[in-house]
């Protein structure tokens, strides 16, 4: 599966960034953006999308996580994600007051399920499960 | 139109607007304050008439008349440009996809293909709109205002 890089804003110092817009659970309306972040160890979400979604952080594990110089707080939830035709479940950090408009497509929970070739140069990647 | 008269001033028109749910829109919409109205809503809301006293094509000229911005939907594409077309130094669409998301810095937007369906500067307000439409978007996020706001955000235990 080949995704083309987003263009996010409009700036000559900007580049395009490799993301993916990943369904949680059924909320298929809304497939939330995510940016494809290697550096980062975890998949985190907003917090609100596990409420429209329909996934209960009641018992959730929750932990302090560093992200971008702030501490947020991530709910972990078993939570099943889909990419195109390919659903996985994983582990999700859904995170209260977080910083950014996209989720973050991490190590443990995407990169482990998927083989990723990101062409910069091509402004393109692809993604193919492992 | 349709037999009365109407003054409208520019702040009562975007404070109609700012109170107003944008409907999905089909081919044609005004941009106000940000967000895109199909022509006929805003001009059904301001004036208070029925939208079947008008047509779309009389209340897009009324909307040029007034000096807002009507616009027709491009169709969605999610298509690169060809191999070494001008500007890719940028990206896939040359700068033209951050263009277009410019108007919406700092909302949640609801895409299909390059286009924003609809904005709010709250994400549940999107989700909901997209569901009592029965609309699908391809993906919902914020628009960055600032450069910051798109770094790699390393995730690390503390």
């Amino acid at each position: 599966m080949r995704y083309a890089y987003a263009e996010l804003l409009d700036d000559d110092a900007e580049i395009a960034r490799p993301v993916l817009d990943v369904v949680v659970e059924g909320m298929a309306e809304a497939p939330i953006r995510c940016l494809v972040d290697s550096g980062s160890c975890n998949t985190l979400l907003p917090a609100w999308s596990a409420e429209l979604a329909g996934v209960s952080l009641t018992s959730a594990e929750r932990r302090a996580l560093g992200t971008g110089g702030l501490t947020v707080e991530a709910a972990f939830a078993t939570t099943r994600l889909t990419l195109g035709e390919h659903s996985w479940e994983a582990e999700v950090g859904f995170c209260e007051r977080w910083p950014y408009g996209f989720g973050l497509l991490g190590q443990t929970s995407f990169f482990r399920f998927f083989v990723v070739t990101m062409r910069a140069a091509d402004w393109e990647l692809e993604v193919e499960p492992a | 139109m349709a037999h009365h008269d109407f003054e409208f001033s520019s702040l009562a028109i975007e404070t109609t607007a700012a109170e107003l749910t944008p409907e999905p829109t089909r081919e044609w919409y005004v941009l106000i304050g940000g967000r895109r109205f199909p022509p006929k809503q805003i001009l059904e809301a301001v004036t208070g008439l029925d939208r079947a006293d008008f047509t779309t094509h009389q209340a897009r000229r009324i909307w040029q008349r007034l000096g807002f911005g009507v616009h027709r939907l491009s169709k969605p594409t999610t298509s690169l440009p060809a191999e070494g077309a001008p500007e890719r130094a940028r990206g896939p669409h040359g700068g033209a996809e951050a263009r277009r998301l410019r108007p919406f810095a700092g909302q949640w937007v609801a895409l299909v293909g390059t286009e924003v369906i609809f904005a709010d500067a709250d994400p549940r307000a999107v989700v909901e709109w997209l569901r009592t439409h029965d609309r699908r978007a391809d993906a919902v996020f914020r628009v960055p205002a600032h450069a910051s706001e798109i770094g790699s955000a390393m995730s690390q235990p503390l």
